[in-house]
C-alpha cells in the first residue's frame, strides 16, 4: 500500500521536476543585479519564462558554467577574458543588438576603457564577446561625520591601515590585492612575486587590526545605519548607500583604482542563442536600461542614461558616486591565471587572521 | 526543603525557556514592524506578510523545501524500514558490517557527506538540481530511519512471523499483519526525524543543489542585501504551523495515554 | 542423532522463511554503496591524487602537507574545535541540570517542557541564527564577530541536542532505585553521584557527540554571528567553490573527520554500557 502511494507521489514529482527544468531562458548573474520588473516585461513580450539564477562571485560562476548550461551570463571583465581564453563563450552577433551602437552608445569613459583594452600590448576586444551591462569603479564609502576629506586625500587607500575607526575591506582576493598593490605603487595586474608578497604582508597587517572586517554585500544592510565609518565598495553600492544614508560620501583614490565593466555573454553551449540575443537587446533599450540603473543603482552603459543620471537634479546627491572620473592610474583587471591562484590562496590566509 | 528545591529548579527551567524563546519572540514581534528596520520599532503593520506572498523566490524556496522533505521522508522511510527488516533476519557478520557503514553519515560531519556527494555527482556529470538534492536527502535520511526502526524490529518476537506463515500467509502478508502494526510507532518516529532533518537541512543541500536547486536555507544563505523582515513573517508562519502540529500531536498522545490507562 | 522427516521439513521451512526478506534490503544496499560508501572513497581518492596532464592521476600527500604547513589554516581548525568544545561544555552545564529538573516534575509538565525545548528545532536553523543577529544588532552590535556571539549562537542552536538524550536516559531510570538508595541511607548528593550519574552517562555521551560534530563544522553561525568569520567549515567550502581545488578541500575534510572520529571514539570508550542510543527527536 505504502509502496503504491510512494510510487505515485514519486512519479508525479519526478514529472514535475522534469517539467520545471525545461523551457525557460536561463540567465546567470550576480544576486540582486537586475530589476525583476524587467524580467516580467521580457516574459510578457516574448512569451518565454526567464529563470534567474544567482551567483556569489565570478569564480563560482565559472566553476558552475563548466557543469551547467545557461543562455545568458553576466560576469566581470577578467572573468570574460578567462571565458574567452577557455573557449567557453561565443561571439555576439551585433546585428541583433539594434538598441545599441558600438561606436556611439557608450559613455566616453567606458568607451575609452574598452578601447585601451583593445590597443593594449596584450590586446583584448571585449565587445566581440560581450555587451556591456553595468560598469563603474571602486572606492571608499565614508562617514562624513567621522572622516575628513583631507585624511582621505592624504592617505588614500592606506587609510584602512592608519585608521582606528570601524572599517570594512571587500572580501574578494582581487579587490583586496588591488588596493594593496595600488597603495604600494604597483600595477594591480602585477605578476611580480616580490610585489605580490609585499602586498600580502601589507594586507596581513591590516587584517590583524581589530577594527577591520571583511564583508561583501552585508555592507548594503549595515551601512544603512552607518555601522562602519570606512568601507571599500563598488561605485554602484556607493550610489545605493548614498541614496539611503545622507551621512555617506564616496572617495576614489587618486593613486589609482579598478575600473571595471560587467558584460552579458552567451556560452557556447547555450540552448537558446537567438532568444539570448533578444534578451540582451531588450535590456539594452533606453527604458529598460534606465529602469535597471534606477533599481540596482549601478552605472548604466548607455550614454544617454548615464548622462541623464549625472545631470538630473533628482540624483544630484548621488553624483559623486555615479560619475566615473577616469584617472591615468586606474586599471582594468586582466586574467592572469598563475597570479590568480597565488592571490586566491593568499587571501584565504589573510582573512583567517 | 523540597518546596525550595522545586522553586529553584523552576526558576532555572524558566530562565532556560526564556533563553530559548527570546529570539523567537523577537522574530515574531518584528514581523509586524512597519519599517524595514530590525532594531527599531516603527509601528504595527502586516505589510511584510504581503511582501512574503508576493516574493516568487521565497515562495518557490518554501515549496521546494517542502516537496523535497516529503519525498525524501517517504522514500527513506520505505527503504529504511525494509532494510531494517531484512537486516534483522541476516547473519551477524553481514549485519554488523552494514550497520557500521550505516553509521557513517551520522557520525561524519555533514560537510564531509556533502562534499562526498558533490564529488560523486560531478564525476557522473550529473547536473546539479532538485534531482541531486533529493538523492542527497534520501542518502542522509535513510540511516536515521534505520537506527530508529531497527532496534524495534530486532526486539520483535520472531515466532510471530513464523506463526503467521504457518497459518498460510505469504511472506509479504505476514509482514503486513504481523510486523508493521508493532513497529508502527517506530516508523512514525523515523518519519518525523527524517522530515525534520530534510526540512531543516542546509549544508548538504547547499553543496548538492547545483545552481538551480534552492530551499529555504540555501535561499537565506545566498541572500544579498541582508535579511529582510519578510523572513520574520515567514518564520512567524512556520512557528504557528509548528505549534499547531506540536499541539495536535500532544493532544493525540494524551488521548492515547488516557486510553491506555483505561485499558 | 535420529532426525525424523518432520523435523527436517521444519528446518527446511524455517530456512525458506528467512530468505524472502533478504531481498527487501536490496534498495538500501544499493543506496549504501552508491551514495554513502562510494562518495567516501571519492573523497579519499581526491585527497591523495593530483591530476596531471589531463587524465593521469598521481599519488600525492601534498594536500595534507600543504594544509599542515599553512599556519593560519591549522589555527582555524584548532579554533573551530576549541569553540566546539566550549560550546559542548556549556550545553552540558546547562543541559544536564535542565534535563534533570524536568524529570522531577509531573509527567504532564515533563511532556510540555520537553516539547517547549525541542519545538524550536523545527524552525529552520538559519532563521534561528538570524534571530540572534537581530537581537545583537538591537542590544550591542559590537558583540557581533566576537567568540562570545559565536558560542552563544551555537549553544542556542545545539542545546536541545544535549537535553533530549540526557532526558531520555534520565527518565528511564527506575524511581525505585532512588527509593532504594534513600533507604540505604544515601543523601541526595550521594544518590546522584552513585545512582543517577552512572546511569545517565550514555545519554551524556550521546549528547556530547551530537553537539560536538556540528558545532565544529558549522558554516552558518560564524557567518551571521561571527561577521563572516572563516572557520573550518567555511574554509572547506571556499576551497571547493572559490578555488575549485577539490583535492585540497577533500584533504581538509578528511583531517577534520579523523580528528572528530578520534574524539568520538574516546568518548565512546568511556561508556561501559556500550549501548548508545541515537534518539533525537522522539
Amino acid at each position: 500500500m505504502k509502496k503504491i502511494l510512494g510510487f505515485i507521489v514519486l512519479s508525479v514529482s519526478l514529472i514535475t521536476l522534469a517539467a520545471c527544468n525545461t523551457n525557460s531562458l536561463k540567465v546567470f548573474s550576480y544576486g540582486d543585479y537586475i530589476d525583476p520588473q524587467i524580467l516580467r516585461d521580457f516574459e510578457r513580450e516574448f512569451g518565454m519564462p526567464v529563470k534567474l539564477i544567482p551567483f556569489d562571485s565570478n569564480e563560482r560562476a565559472l566553476t558552475k558554467m563548466k557543469l551547467e548550461k545557461f543562455d545568458v551570463v553576466i560576469p566581470s571583465d577578467y572573468a570574460i577574458e578567462q571565458l574567452i581564453k577557455e573557449d567557453m563563450i561565443q561571439p555576439i552577433d551585433w546585428t541583433k543588438i539594434t538598441n545599441l551602437n558600438k561606436e556611439t552608445s557608450f559613455p566616453l569613459e567606458l568607451k575609452s576603457l574598452l578601447n585601451d583594452l583593445k590597443e593594449d600590448e596584450n590586446p583584448l576586444d571585449l565587445l566581440e564577446y560581450m555587451v556591456p551591462y553595468f560598469w563603474g569603479n571602486m572606492g571608499i564609502v565614508y562617514n562624513t561625520e567621522k572622516v575628513s576629506l583631507a585624511d582621505l586625500e592624504q592617505y588614500e587607500w592606506d587609510i584602512f591601515n592608519q585608521t582606528n575607526l570601524p572599517a570594512v575591506i571587500y572580501d574578494s582576493s582581487r579587490d583586496g590585492f588591488m588596493m594593496a598593490l595600488k597603495h604600494l605603487g604597483y600595477s594591480m595586474n602585477s605578476n611580480v612575486t616580490t610585489e605580490l608578497t609585499e602586498a600580502e604582508a601589507y594586507l596581513t597587517t591590516i587584517a590583524k587590526k581589530n577594527n577591520v572586517v571583511f564583508l561583501t554585500d552585508e555592507i548594503l544592510d549595515d551601512m544603512l545605519t552607518t555601522k562602519y565609518d570606512l568601507v571599500q565598495a563598488y561605485s554602484g553600492d556607493a550610489v545605493y548607500l548614498m541614496d539611503k544614508n545622507d551621512k555617506l560620501n564616496f572617495y576614489v583614490p587618486e593613486v589609482g583604482t579598478n575600473v571595471w565593466v560587467d558584460g552579458m555573454v552567451i556560452p557556447k553551449n547555450a540552448e537558446k542563442v537567438d532568444l539570448a540575443h533578444e534578451f540582451i537587446n531588450f535590456i539594452s533599450s533606453y527604458e529598460m536600461a534606465l529602469a535597471n540603473t534606477e533599481y540596482v543603482f549601478y552605472q548604466s552603459p548607455r550614454k544617454d542614461v548615464y548622462e541623464y543620471m549625472i545631470t538630473s537634479d533628482d540624483y544630484a546627491h548621488l553624483r559623486e558616486a555615479y560619475q566615473v572620473k577616469r584617472n591615468l592610474n586606474d586599471e582594468i583587471f586582466r586574467y592572469v591565471p598563475e597570479v590568480k591562484k597565488i592571490v586566491d590562496d593568499a587571501w584565504l590566509k589573510i582573512i583567517t587572521n | 526543603m523540597k518546596k525550595r528545591n522545586n522553586f529553584l529548579s523552576g526558576v532555572f527551567i524558566s530562565l532556560c525557556l526564556l533563553f530559548v524563546y527570546a529570539p523567537i519572540f523577537s522574530l515574531v514581534l518584528f514581523s509586524f514592524n512597519a519599517n524595514r528596520s530590525l532594531t527599531t520599532w516603527g509601528g504595527f503593520s502586516f505589510s511584510w506578510y504581503g511582501e512574503l506572498f508576493k516574493s516568487r523566490e521565497i515562495m518557490s524556496a518554501v515549496l521546494w523545501t517542502f516537496i523535497i522533505a516529503v519525498l525524501a521522508t517517504i522514500i527513506s522511510v520505505i527503504i529504511g524500514t525494509f532494510a531494517a527488516i531484512a537486516l534483522a533476519k541476516n547473519k551477524r557478520l553481514f549485519k554488523n558490517i552494514v550497520l557500521n557503514l550505516n553509521n557513517i553519515p551520522i557520525v561524519n560531519p555533514e560537510i564531509v557527506t556533502a562534499i562526498g556527494l558533490l564529488l560523486l555527482f560531478q564525476s557522473l556529470r550529473l547536473q546539479g538540481g532538485y534531482g541531486t538534492m533529493l538523492l542527497a536527502h534520501i542518502a542522509f535520511c535513510t540511516p536515521y530511519v534505520i537506527i530508529t526502526v531497527y532496534p524495534k524490529v530486532k526486539s520483535l518476537d520472531p515466532s510471530l512471523i513464523e506463526a503467521a506463515q504457518d497459518l498460510g500467509a505469504t511472506p509479504m502478508r505476514a509482514l503486513y499483519y504481523a510486523v508493521f502494526p508493532q513497529i508502527k510507532v517506530a516508523i512514525f518516529a523515523a518519519a518525523a526525524i527524517a522530515f525534520t532533518m530534510s526540512f531543516d537541512d542546509f549544508v548538504i543541500s547547499y553543496f548538492t543543489a547545483g545552481s538551480t536547486g534552492t530551499n529555504i536555507s540555501i535561499y537565506l544563505y545566498t541572500l544579498k542585501r541582508g535579511i529582510p523582515p519578510t523572513i520574520n513573517a515567514l518564520s512567524t508562519i512556520m512557528i504557528i504551523v509548528v505549534s499547531i502540529a506540536v499541539g495536535f500531536n500532544f493532544i493525540l498522545t494524551r488521548k492515547q495515554y488516557k486510553k491506555e490507562i483505561q485499558e | 542423532m535420529f532426525q525424523g522427516p518432520l523435523s527436517i521439513a521444519k528446518r527446511e521451512k524455517r530456512k525458506i522463511k528467512a530468505k524472502p526478506y533478504t531481498f527487501l534490503g536490496i534498495p538500501y544496499y544499493v543506496l549504501l554503496t552508491s551514495l554513502i560508501v562510494i562518495p567516501l572513497i571519492l573523497i579519499i581518492f581526491y585527497s591523495i591524487t593530483i591530476q596531471e596532464q589531463g587524465l593521469y592521476y598521481k599519488f600525492t600527500l601534498d594536500y595534507f602537507t600543504q594544509f599542515f604547513s599553512e599556519q593560519e589554516f591549522v589555527r582555524v581548525m584548532a579554533d573551530s574545535i576549541i569553540l566546539a568544545i566550549i560550546t559542548t561544555l556549556i550545553c552540558l552545564i546547562i543541559g544536564y541540570p535542565l534535563a534533570y529538573y524536568i524529570t522531577k516534575r509531573r509527567p504532564i509538565t515533563q511532556a510540555i517542557l520537553i516539547l517547549l525545548i525541542t519545538a524550536p528545532m523545527w524552525i529552520n536553523m538559519l532563521i534561528r541564527t538570524v534571530a540572534w543577529k537581530q537581537i545583537f544588532d538591537m542590544i550591542n552590535p559590537s558583540l557581533l564577530g566576537s567568540d562570545f556571539a559565536i558560542i552563544l549562537g551555537m549553544v542556542y542552536v545545539f542545546l536541545p541536542f544535549m537535553v533530549l538524550p540526557i532526558y531520555t536516559v534520565l527518565s528511564k531510570i527506575d524511581p525505585l532505585l532512588y527509593e532504594a538508595s534513600a533507604d540505604l541511607g544515601g543523601s541526595n548528593m550521594k544518590t546522584f553521584r552513585k545512582v543517577t550519574l552512572p546511569l545517565s552517562i550514555s545519554g551524556v555521551l550521546s549528547g556530547i557527540t551530537m553537539v560536538l560534530l556540528p558545532a565544529a563544522t558549522t558554516m552558518v553561525i560564524p557567518r551571521y554571528l561571527g561577521q563572516n568569520r572563516v572557520l573550518i567549515g567555511t574554509l572547506i567550502e571556499r576551497k571547493f567553490y572559490d578555488s575549485g581545488n577539490w583535492g585540497y578541500g577533500a584533504a581538509i575534510a578528511i583531517v577534520l573527520s579523523l580528528i572528530i572520529m578520534i574524539m568520538v571514539f574516546f568518548t565512546k570508550k568511556l561508556d561501559r554500557n556500550k549501548e548508545i542510543e541515537h534518539d533525537e527527536k522522539t
